[in-house]
Order: C-alpha cells, then sequence, then structure tokens
C-alpha cells in the first residue's frame, strides 16, 4: 500500500512542477518576471516535498482512519491549499530583489506578485486528485 | 527488505527537498531593540524604523547576505525642528527618497570579526561602503554590531559647512534570532 501512495506522491510532484514551471515561465515571459523570486529549481523541490509529504499523510489517514481516511484526507489537502494562499499575500519580497525586479519590470510590480503565485499553489491538489484512479482503481 | 525501500525514497526526497527549500529561505529574523545611531559634533541621532532581511552562516559566508532598508521618515535627533529640517529637500528629500538602502555583495572575515562589502543607497546615490563586522552569539540570537564613516557630501546630503560636519560616525547593533 506505501508503494502506491508514494508513486502517486511522486509523479503528483513531478505533473505539478512541469505544470507549474510552464506556467511561471509563460507568465514571466508575457506578463511581469519574477523568476528572480521564484526560479524551476525552487518550484520543483516545493511541488517534490508538498506531494511527498501528502503520500505519507494519506498513507497514514488511510491506515488510522480506514474508510473515512480519503474523505478527511482530501479535505484535509484542499483545505490546506487553500489556506496557503496567506503566505504569497503576506510575503515580502527582500529589497535587494526589490530593486532588481524593479529593473526588470517596473516599480510596483511586486503588488502582482500573489497574482502570479496564488494558482501554483493549487497544482499539486488538483494534479493529486486526477492521478489518484490510476493508482487506486476503483470497479 | 524490498519494503523498506519506499519509505527510505521517501525519506530521502523529503530530506533532499527540504534543504533546496530551506536553503532559499534560512534567513534570520531581525529582533526588536536594534539601533542604527549617527554621531558627529552635531547633530547626533539615530533611524528608528528598518526592516528587511538577513542571512548569515560563519561556515559559509558565500551565502551572508544583508539586505536593509531604513525610513529616512523616522530620523530622531531629538529635537522636533532638526528631524523636520533633516526631511527637506536640501538634506535627506525624504519626499523623493524614503528610503536608505544597504544591500550587500560580499562578506569576508577580517581577523576576528567579518567585513561586508555592499552598496549604500541614499537620497538617489548609491556608493560601494566597505562595512565591518562584529557577530556576538548567544543561543539562537545572533547580534550584528559596527562602526563606519560616512560623508554626508558624497551623497548630497546638505552642503559644506561650519555647523554640521561632512563626516558622521555611523554606529549599528542589530540583533536578530533564526526563523
Amino acid at each position: 500500500m506505501f508503494k502506491r501512495y508514494f508513486f502517486l506522491g511522486l509523479t503528483t510532484g513531478i505533473v505539478a512542477a512541469a505544470g507549474s514551471i510552464a506556467y511561471s515561465s509563460f507568465y514571466n515571459q508575457n506578463l511581469f518576471d519574477f523568476s528572480l523570486v521564484v526560479g524551476p529549481v525552487m518550484i520543483l523541490a516545493t511541488c517534490l516535498f508538498i506531494s511527498i509529504v501528502a503520500a505519507l499523510v494519506a498513507w497514514l489517514f488511510d491506515k488510522v482512519l480506514k474508510s473515512w481516511g480519503e474523505f478527511f484526507f482530501n479535505s484535509f489537502f484542499a483545505v490546506g491549499s487553500m489556506a496557503s494562499v496567506l503566505l504569497p499575500i503576506n510575503f515580502e519580497i527582500p529589497q535587494g530583489l526589490l530593486e532588481q525586479l524593479h529593473a526588470v519590470n517596473f516599480e510596483g510590480v511586486e503588488m502582482f506578485f500573489p497574482i502570479f503565485a496564488i494558482p501554483m499553489h493549487f497544482f499539486p491538489v488538483l494534479s493529486w486528485f486526477a492521478l489518484k484512479p490510476l493508482f487506486f482503481r476503483k470497479r | 527488505m524490498k519494503k523498506i525501500i519506499y519509505p527510505i525514497a521517501a525519506f530521502v526526497l523529503l530530506v533532499g527537498t527540504a534543504a533546496t527549500i530551506s536553503g532559499a529561505s534560512s534567513n534570520l529574523k531581525i529582533s526588536d531593540g536594534y539601533s542604527i545611531k549617527f554621531e558627529s559634533k552635531d547633530p547626533t541621532g539615530e533611524f528608528k524604523v528598518m526592516k528587511g532581511t538577513l542571512k548569515f552562516d560563519e561556515d559559509d559566508l558565500a551565502s551572508a547576505k544583508f539586505d536593509l532598508s531604513f525610513e529616512v521618515a523616522s530620523i530622531s535627533t531629538g529635537n522636533g525642528m532638526k528631524n523636520k529640517k533633516a526631511l527637506t529637500a536640501e538634506w535627506f528629500d525624504a519626499a523623493k527618497h524614503p528610503q536608505i538602502t544597504y544591500v550587500s555583495s560580499k562578506v569576508e572575515k577580517s581577523g576576528n570579526d567579518y567585513m561586508v562589502t555592499g552598496m549604500l543607497k541614499m537620497k538617489g546615490t548609491s556608493k560601494e561602503y566597505k562595512v565591518p563586522l562584529k557577530v556576538t552569539k548567544k543561543g539562537k540570537e545572533l547580534t550584528f554590531a559596527g562602526s563606519f564613516k560616512v560623508n554626508r557630501i558624497d551623497f548630497k546630503i546638505g552642503k559644506k559647512s561650519q555647523a554640521v560636519p561632512d563626516v558622521m560616525n555611523i554606529s549599528y547593533s542589530i540583533p536578530s534570532t533564526q526563523n
């Protein structure tokens, strides 16, 4: 059972990271360039970290709560993703980085950072829900 | 034996990714009680509001970073008239340049202490400044302190005068804790 959760977590992390990197690169090229703040390595590491933690928690919920495990885990993951949008809203870009951002964009561009970052907070949870039926097939 | 491979793989992935994430965000938190003082024959005072990010690891100086900004409007000389005058266009021009910034580019060992190289920006003029740094460690708290001299004329702050010396002694003390 752990093996299936592990591979679901790993695949979720890779798919979410691929989606996030594609989205951020499109945003950086066509709207405002935030690549100095969040780069592809950081995106990949964060998506993998969240997905592997999700796999461990899902496995634990499954073991402990049995048939209720899936409901509680899905709720936990969804609510956690929603709550995490507070992080980019409250994030303060360091002064030195801010000056570089102003140089490549324009002064005041930091107000668009939450709009850039918030959608990516939902990529892991969406990938998890999309991929789960592949790993846990129901008849 | 096979059963243990996946928990080990999960653990390795978690540690690896956590190290990557924390490496990018292992900043120190500036604690209350910091002081940024300037001294001369006259005036003497301090900037009361500062914010920014600090990153310092004595074993990894290459990643050390000091990125600080000081609110010009928070200047306090102990004299209300002087405070108001300091904000005018002749002096700091706080309306156009509300912040003084210092962003480090290099931190090196200098005897028992350190030397920070970075850009000091005041009133729209940037100059490279080397700032001596003494680090005191007490448990999880690190305090950064030192003093250096700044020539206000280099930054077009005020004009040459008999009453106000060109060179100001700046002393700072910034306590911080690990996030």
